[in-house]
């Protein structure tokens, strides 16, 4: 502590280590926040189309064609340590073989807080596949609105915010073109 | 201007010297242990990574630290977020999940609704990207659960960017570490 | 051996001085002169002058309030700041609250300011060397 340089040192490193007990604490402090919104969704439509699979162009592939309505006031999942919101809407469907489906057609990025009331209507952004090429035997599926909150430092947190009432029934797959 | 260097460290003596290789030998291993123990416990090859590019922005951007696990008797979700490392490509990726299909598979000694007796099909996609991973997994149509390092738990800005300035700058890297080095050596305290 | 008066918080230091001291002796005592002449100021001195300003040297008095007043000033700072962070529930605040603390602080104790360097050590007067002969 006797010179400007052992001073800068010395502060320096009780900066460093306050820095950490800081952001420690506001990443606990997440904790304390314990909002849980719910929404809902609906399905308005589906329809099933064949085509062709993307990589082996050969091969036929059913694609699924999904229209939802969603509505949730997440704004209570923004805090002070929150940075996004990353909003998902997935199916979820078990197959008489037991292979357990899950599937993300939609996503949005949520920033602000002014935007977290969410009330939308969508379509799939991502090809909704089946992994044996059709959807002819696939029971109904379920939809869900999911969330990931992501902080600015801290431990990322999950949630699920809506879900339909009932299953959704796959249609016959018929050419939309 | 070396040379006062030099004097001290002949004034120090051998045994100085011999005592500040050890310490600097002791940081090193103590490094090394609380890695491994970080691995240990949670399951993945490297707990700790730093984000490389910019695929999943605006979430993560170059230089955040990503703390992972990889808890065995858990499957992985749509919407988690893992790392993972399919065989040919070098560098390890940290994008979302997208699709999970678990496959039955008949395996002896596991019961089919465990995890063990499960094979997890996995589709991933990077939050900035359009279309998802298909064309980065090296000619595979899925990812397995063999080739994902871990799934991000927390995070923590900025922090890593040193990392990535080093391996920017190779040069930056030698100056520091000689640096280093040398204060070590020439400390008297 | 007591060599100063004051309180003693790092001794390394003045024993420090006494050995810059002996090698004075020795290179001096070697081109045969006295110990202490007076000289035009040569570079070399105008250089450890300039040295002298930049290390900013501050007593052993000055060095026990900065360490006192570094700690209890960022634990302070650190509590603060998310407590402010936290009621307006901003990290904005947090870390702008944080970082202006450190500058301030910075400027409180990094400069060597007189309050710091108002007990200068009292240094013992000489024993001359018959004497230390006969203390031994």
């Amino acid at each position: 502590m006797h010179s400007i340089y052992s001073r800068i040192n010395n502060i320096s490193g009780i900066l460093s280590t306050c820095l950490m007990v800081l952001l420690l604490g506001i990443s606990l402090s997440s904790f304390v926040f314990t909002a849980d919104p719910k929404g809902s969704l609906e399905i308005s439509s589906i329809q099933v189309s064949p085509g062709k699979a993307r990589r082996y162009h050969n091969k036929n592939q059913d694609f699924a064609f999904v229209q939802f309505n969603v509505s949730a006031d997440l704004t209570p999942l923004f805090n002070w340590n929150t940075k996004q919101l990353f909003l998902y809407v997935g199916a979820e469907y078990t197959d008489n073989k037991g292979v357990r489906n899950e599937v993300v057609i939609w996503d949005k990025i949520v920033r602000r807080k002014e935007d977290a009331d969410i009330n939308i209507q969508g379509r799939n952004k991502y090809a909704f596949r089946e992994l044996s090429s059709t959807f002819r035997k696939a029971p109904p599926a379920h939809y869900t609105l999911k969330y990931n909150v992501m902080p600015y430092v801290g431990i990322l947190t999950y949630g699920e915010a809506a879900r339909t009432i009932e299953p959704v029934a796959f249609p016959e797959s018929r050419d939309l073109s | 201007m070396f040379a006062e260097e030099l004097k001290t460290m002949r004034r120090l003596g051998i045994r100085h010297i011999l005592l500040q290789i050890l310490n600097f030998a002791s940081v090193l291993a103590s490094g090394l242990m609380i890695w491994k123990g970080l691995g240990l416990i949670t399951n993945t090859e490297s707990p700790i990574v730093v984000v490389l590019s910019g695929s999943m922005e605006p979430a993560f951007y170059r230089g955040d630290l990503l703390f992972l696990t990889n808890p065995a008797n858990e499957k992985y979700k749509t919407g988690d977020i893992t790392v993972y490392k399919v065989p040919g490509a070098d560098i390890p990726i940290v994008h979302r999940v997208l699709e999970t299909h678990d496959i039955f598979k008949k395996k002896k000694g596991a019961v089919a609704t465990t995890p063990l007796g499960q094979d997890q099909l996995l589709l991933t996609k990077g939050d900035n990207n359009y279309i998802d991973d298909i064309e980065l997994y090296q000619g595979l149509d899925w990812l397995e659960r063999k080739h994902i390092v871990g799934k991000v738990r927390g995070f923590l800005p900025y922090i890593g960017y040193v990392t990535i300035a080093m391996n920017d700058f190779p040069q930056l890297k030698y100056a520091l570490l000689g640096g280093l080095g040398l204060l070590a050596l020439i400390q008297r305290e | 051996m007591v060599w100063a008066q004051n309180k003693q918080r790092e001794p390394r230091q003045c024993y420090k001085k006494q050995n810059v001291g002996e090698e004075d002796d020795i290179s001096t005592n070697h081109n045969n002169l006295p110990p202490f002449t007076l000289a035009m100021p040569s570079l070399d001195e105008l250089k450890s002058k300039a040295n002298e300003i930049l290390e900013g040297k501050i007593d052993f008095e000055g060095q026990n309030k900065v360490e006192y007043i570094v700690r209890i000033w960022m634990t302070a700072a650190t509590i603060l700041s998310f407590v402010i962070g936290f009621a307006l529930q901003s990290l904005k605040a947090t870390f702008g609250a944080f970082s202006l603390s450190v500058i301030l602080l910075s400027v409180l104790v990094v400069p060597p300011w007189g309050a710091y360097n108002r007990h200068p050590v009292q240094w013992l007067p000489l024993k001359s060397q018959t004497e230390k002969e006969k203390s031994k």
